[in-house]
């Protein structure tokens, strides 16, 4: 589905990657792990096309994400990091443009399993944090995407937000579909991810299924980045 | 269909917020009192002094609903939302284009009515409106497609109005007049064949010549082609 091979990527004088390589397969639910500035983002842009790799190759469902961007995408629901979103826009307008772009069917009953019914004739910019980031979501899903990213979904958000959004990423893996979710929250990996994968000062540090036991995602997180 | 998806998202920015309004409101205003001004003032009418007064207010207006399309995208990182989608850079050069163009429209549309009086009270031929309405959306095509390129390269909106501005002020102002004497005949034409005014000027005679509809088609090309250059460029 998706696959790093040897990626390295450079920004002026910065390495943000450095020799990155892993494989997503169908119906994963993988927690990207790091330390801010790790090069968490910098893989979800390189994984949609949207960086080139300074060396290396990314294939997305066997192509390259920067040569078939616009043809891939309809595969991908993307939540970027901070959420960005047309705040003059009302809730329904937006996931309408969403849905007309991506030619998907009706949203109706993502809206509900969101819990996004009563607000979707509010405009976006007087929405509370936590519903913005269920727009963004609601987006992202819109059209069965087969392949998940999302940029640190639950940043910012209160522990309830938190759940609720939590809830929604694992109710994707019933339905087949392969999840790459970016946090710092370790709680999140444990609760949510079946796999790990933890990006350090531009390198992997580890690839490999989440420990198992409470506290154990913390104690690794913390050994690989002392 | 996604160009017009786009073209739906673009025009509800300007239904939505008092930016919309304001500006074609301005414009239209401006136009009309220029219109107004020769016929009340000097109580005489001609069609080309108005339509030659028009691509100065375009100086500004353009550069003015131009400044946000994609500086605003780039500067609100929602140009990753829309690369996240499926479709192209250049599905999106020309739906802002567009979206500029129509509003564009719509500040004439907004001008109609002082024109039919005109057309009522002077002896303007209808021909003459119609070649200079040509012109006048033939030039603004060019100047939004030169305006969506500067801010395809800026981040800042306040940086694209004022380059775009500037930029089109120079091209207006420098008209053949200003190099005859300057530059031997040999270089005057082509020099003259690469600003827009003179070709503009022929419209408003009433005059549509071929070169000059291929000029402004040509210049709208290479720089909306410039501008979905810039975007595919990833960092």
């Amino acid at each position: 589905m998706l696959s790093f091979k040897n990626i390295v990527k450079i920004f002026g004088s910065k390495t943000a990657l450095n020799d990155i390589s892993f494989k997503i397969d169908k119906a994963e639910i993988v927690g990207f792990l790091g330390l801010n500035g790790a090069g968490k983002t910098t893989s979800m842009r390189l994984a949609l096309g949207i960086q080139q790799p300074t060396d290396g190759e990314v294939k997305l469902f066997g192509k390259d994400p920067v040569e078939h961007r616009a043809e891939l995408m309809s595969k991908i629901g993307y939540l970027p990091e901070n959420n960005p979103l047309y705040s003059y826009l009302k809730v329904y307008e937006y996931l309408d443009f969403i849905k007309e772009i991506k030619q998907a069917k009706s949203y109706e009953g993502l809206v509900e399993q969101i819990g996004l019914q009563d607000r979707l004739n509010d405009r976006i910019e007087n929405l509370s944090r936590g519903y913005k980031q269920r727009v963004g979501l609601c987006a992202a899903l819109i059209g069965n995407p087969d392949l998940l990213i999302l940029d640190e979904p639950t940043s910012g958000l209160d522990p309830l937000e938190q759940e609720k959004i939590r809830d929604i990423i694992k109710n994707e893996q019933k339905k087949k579909r392969s999840v790459i979710f970016s946090t710092h929250i370790l709680s999140e990996v444990e609760d949510v991810a079946d796999r790990l994968i933890v990006i350090h000062q531009g390198k992997l540090v580890y690839d490999g299924k989440k420990p198992k036991g409470k506290g154990a995602v913390e104690k690794l997180f913390k050994k690989l980045v002392k | 269909m996604k160009i017009r998806q786009l073209i739906k998202k673009e025009i509800k920015f300007y239904l939505n917020t008092l930016t919309g309004y304001v500006l074609v409101s301005l414009f239209a205003i401006l136009v009309n009192i220029f219109f107004l001004k020769d016929l009340f003032a000097i109580r005489s009418f001609q069609i080309s002094n108005f339509f030659s007064i028009i691509p100065w207010i375009f100086v500004f207006f353009i550069p003015a609903l131009s400044m946000r399309a994609l500086s605003e995208e780039k500067k609100n990182n929602t140009f990753e939302v829309l690369l996240s989608l499926p479709i192209k850079e250049s599905d999106i050069v020309i739906s802002k284009f567009l979206t500029a163009l129509i509003l564009v429209i719509l500040g004439l549309i907004l001008a109609l009515p002082s024109l039919i009086f005109v057309k009522i009270v002077s002896n303007v031929y209808v021909l003459e409106i119609v070649s200079g309405l040509i012109g006048v959306i033939l030039i603004a095509s060019a100047f939004i497609s030169f305006s969506l390129f500067i801010s395809s390269l800026t981040d800042s909106y306040v940086v694209s109005f004022l380059i775009s501005s500037i930029a089109l002020m120079f091209l207006m102002f420098f008209q053949s007049s200003v190099f005859e004497g300057v530059i031997s005949d040999v270089l005057l034409r082509p020099v003259t064949f690469l600003l827009p005014y003179g070709h503009y000027l022929d419209f408003t005679k009433g005059l549509v010549e071929l070169d000059s509809i291929v000029y402004f088609l040509s210049f709208a090309f290479v720089f909306l082609f410039a501008s979905i250059i810039n975007l595919e460029k990833k960092q």
